[in-house]
């Protein structure tokens, strides 16, 4: 048991040698890594969005990629096209280069920049680990994981990514601007004759053995309800959801959602040392894991209203207790 | 549960018994080893505490939870009925309606409220799961206690199971004693206690009648005019009943109220003939109607039957077996009976026998003694009354008669109530007409014709003592006080 954990500590620490600051983006994207999910990281320009990717990779000892979305990027720049080869007969014969994505983490940089002709092509990556080029199925490395950013400012010449490929995403991670100490501690650190760099810490075994157990953590049925009602809350038709996701929301999260939801809190728990999952950590990861699967409706846009705000509100009124009468339900007490 | 921790016990190994060790006798001087701890990781004997401790706080919460169900149905069985006795009882909703509320109906209501809850508690009982995860979150477990049962009952089969038990069965270890969930306690009583106050308090200590003392109207007759009638005659039926002037005429004269005062006068007078004169130009009014003959065949069966006409001074039935002589309570005269007055009209009295008064006007004269606490004493009656009254200490002569006292006892016929007072006097009489009540009389039991003077003081101490005992409605007593005052005026 402890070795997940020091495991984890492991790689927390030595990408922290090179981001600094921004400890729950760091947390939220080895979670999504343990859970082996897809990360869009959303952010302004500069604030280490990239430099986070490439120093998850330095620290792990796995195949690395990076691809600049624009918008003249085609699919088989991502996926790999075939190539007319000559034999050894001399001959030439069709071979499949693999594109990029071909790698164990594969960082897609500004992925709303590129057409979505090219971001769809991505899909069949993202959801089936699988490429298929010309009839062909090329199945991905495992482990496979793919962390995308995206500028929310900059939106002239960017194509909004569409619903279906949005829900691939495992967490959506908003990365904010550092605190003053964080700014001084970068300037510090990144404005000297050394720049910080990581070093592998993990291997691809001990990172399948970590993925492994997260799938081992118990969920007790209680929390899985929860988790359930909480997905459920999102949806504007259902009866147990709050007024302002009846109002403002055009579509809430689904089954996917769940499925993340409860498998980043298996992962939250073994990070924090526990085999089984909790409704602290469930809450704890409802706002990365949902907040890309709620789309709201034309009130909302309007009204500019924030759907963490909304998810917050979802997170406050769902009962956590359901089946346990409501005069047993007190203030809790620490042992 | 007991099963489990016996078989977790035994899998641990027979201990050795006195004699032998590891299946081989215990030599002379070797002390048998003790029965050795089970491992803390022993999924058994983890089991068994995890079990136990689940147990435990299942029935624990079970009980509470049907001891609150049964609190809170009784007392919202306590707030329907308290809000019943109000509504149904209150005289400007209801009327007089008599509600006894015997001692088994009150009884009924908690156990009535005690078996809902019961059954309410059987329908919200925890389960184990459910009660593994109130621990859980009460504790803040981290639901160690829901994963554990859950591991238990998929038959540990995952990789974690067994080191999520070892766990659960350290925490379980940890918890001497499981929290009592004291806030739907403290809640929960509180409803319990304003059921029983709805309950037992209220009928207990305030009686039904109290519902029934507030009057509907707010107007009073007019003090001087009830004080300068005049008494007359009172009749009696077959069964012996004083029935007022005023009664016989409305009886009669329902449809004329102008014959209906004068018959009063003529019935106060004795004078049948001029009665049946009335009768007869009543008839001539409504010609052959059924209302005159069924008048005039109701006076002739009245006379016929034994009816009696007699002077109002002689009230008739006082001397003996009614409940006014049975009374033994202080007499609301204190005066000495050479001081009683005589009966003499020229001399002014204050028997009142018609007076009629509009509104739903009754005077309270219950059982009663001693000053209401708490009030200044600005309010009380003139001292010349009080203190005539306290010097005079010899009690007054009772003379008991045709007039049932007691509350609730005298009734007579449907349009009459009698309100006497444990001294047995008779301090109110209450005649209610088809549309309004009369107020018929207000003495204590006197003779009609008594003297101003001689009436005024006893009339008055009565009158205190019924505010004193807060007889009389709150907001006419000021009004009653104030007419006394002025009758003390007058007097003095």
């Amino acid at each position: 048991m402890n070795e997940y954990r020091e495991s984890l500590e492991r790689v927390r620490k030595e990408i922290h040698r090179v981001i600094i600051g921004q400890e729950e983006v760091v947390d939220l994207v080895l979670l999504a890594l343990l859970c082996e999910g897809h990360v869009l990281l959303e952010g302004v320009p500069g604030i280490g969005k990239t430099m986070l990717v490439r120093a998850l990779a330095g620290s792990l000892s796995l195949s690395f990629a990076r691809i600049q979305f624009t918008p003249d990027l085609m699919p088989a720049d991502i996926l790999g096209t075939s190539i007319v080869m000559q034999n050894n007969r001399g001959g030439f014969d069709l071979q499949f280069e693999e594109g990029p994505v071909f790698a164990h983490l594969v960082l897609a940089d500004e992925i709303n920049r590129a057409s979505p002709k090219t971001q769809s092509a991505l899909l069949e990556a993202m959801q089936e680990r699988t490429v298929t080029i010309r009839g062909e199925n090329h199945r991905l490395p495992g482990p496979f994981q793919v962390l995308a950013t995206q500028n929310p400012l900059e939106m002239e010449g960017t194509y909004p990514l569409p619903e279906a490929q949005v829900d691939r995403f495992f967490f959506k991670i908003l990365v904010d601007h550092p605190s003053e100490e964080e700014l001084v501690e970068i300037i510090q650190s990144t404005s000297g004759p050394a720049v910080p760099s990581c070093r592998p810490v993990l291997s691809r075994e001990e990172l399948l053995a970590l993925q492994k157990a997260v799938r081992e953590v118990v969920v007790p049925p209680n929390v899985a309800g929860y988790a359930a009602r909480l997905v459920l809350g999102t949806q504007p038709g259902e009866k147990a959801t709050t007024a302002g996701v009846r109002q403002y929301v055009r579509y809430g999260a689904g089954p996917r959602g769940a499925q993340a939801l409860v498998m980043a809190a298996k992962a939250q728990a073994l990070s924090t040392g526990r085999l089984n999952a909790g409704v602290e950590d469930v809450q704890a990861v409802a706002l990365p894991a949902l907040r890309h699967r709620i789309g709201l409706n034309f009130d909302g846009q309007s009204e500019g209203v924030s759907i963490d705000l909304l998810l917050a509100e979802v997170i406050e009124k769902t009962p956590v207790e359901k089946g346990i009468p409501v005069e047993l339900q007190e203030k809790k007490t620490t042992l | 549960m007991k099963r489990i921790f016996r078989v977790g016990i035994r899998r641990r190994g027979r201990a050795p018994g006195a004699g032998e060790l590891r299946g081989r006798p215990v030599r002379e001087g070797e002390q048998p080893p003790a029965i050795p701890d089970p491992e803390p990781g022993s999924r058994l004997y983890v089991r068994a505490h995890i079990y136990g401790l689940l147990y435990r706080v299942q029935k624990r919460l079970n009980m509470i939870i049907t001891g609150v169900e049964a609190a809170t149905c009784t007392a919202w069985l306590g707030a329907a009925a308290g809000l019943f006795l109000f509504f149904r009882l209150w005289p400007g909703w209801a009327g007089d309606v008599k509600i006894r509320a015997p001692l088994f109906l009150w009884l009924l209501l908690p156990v009535l409220g005690i078996l809902a809850g019961w059954w309410r508690g059987r329908q919200k009982r925890l389960d184990l799961a459910a009660t593994a995860f109130w621990l859980d979150r009460s504790l803040q477990l981290q639901e160690i206690f829901s994963a554990a049962l859950f591991c238990l009952e998929r038959g540990c089969t995952g990789l974690f199971d067994r080191e999520i038990l070892s766990r659960a069965g350290a925490v379980a270890l940890r918890i001497e004693k499981p929290p009592w969930p004291l806030r739907s306690l403290y809640r929960r009583t509180l409803l319990a206690v304003t059921a029983v106050f709805f309950l037992f308090l209220i009928p207990a200590t305030l009686d039904l009648a109290f519902f029934r003392r507030a009057p509907s109207s707010s107007r009073l007759p007019h003090p001087p005019e009830v004080m300068e009638e005049e008494g007359g005659f009172l009749f009696r039926d077959k069964e012996g009943q004083v029935i007022l002037p005023e009664e016989l005429a409305g009886f009669l004269f329902t449809h004329d109220q102008e014959l209906a005062e004068r018959a009063v006068d003529a019935l106060r007078a004795g004078d049948m003939k001029a009665l049946a004169g009335l009768l007869r130009e009543a008839g001539e009014q409504m010609g052959d109607s059924d209302t005159w003959r069924m008048a005039a065949q109701e006076l002739e069966e009245f006379l016929a039957g034994g009816g009696e006409l007699l002077p109002e001074g002689e009230y008739p039935g006082r001397e003996q077996g009614t409940p006014a002589s049975r009374n033994s309570g202080p007499p609301v005269w204190g005066g000495r009976p050479e001081e009683e007055p005589g009966i003499s009209p020229e001399e002014g009295w204050i028997g009142r026998a018609g007076e009629e008064i509009t509104g739903t006007e009754r005077v309270w004269a219950e059982e009663g003694t001693g000053s209401r606490e708490g009030e200044g004493g600005d309010e009380t009656l003139p001292a010349a009354f009080a203190g005539r009254a306290g010097e005079e200490g010899t009690p007054r002569e009772i003379r008991g008669g045709g007039l049932t006292g007691g509350e609730g006892e005298g009734d007579r016929g449907e349009n009459v109530e009698v309100f006497s007072g444990l001294s047995g006097h008779e301090e109110a009489v209450i005649t209610r007409s088809a549309d309004s009540p009369v107020f018929a009389y207000v003495l204590p039991a006197q003779d009609p014709r008594t003297p101003f003077n001689a009436a005024l003081p006893p009339a008055a101490r009565a009158a205190e003592e019924a505010l004193a005992r807060a007889g009389v409605p709150l907001e006419y007593e000021e009004y009653v006080r104030v007419y006394f005052q002025e009758l003390a005026k007058e007097f003095e």
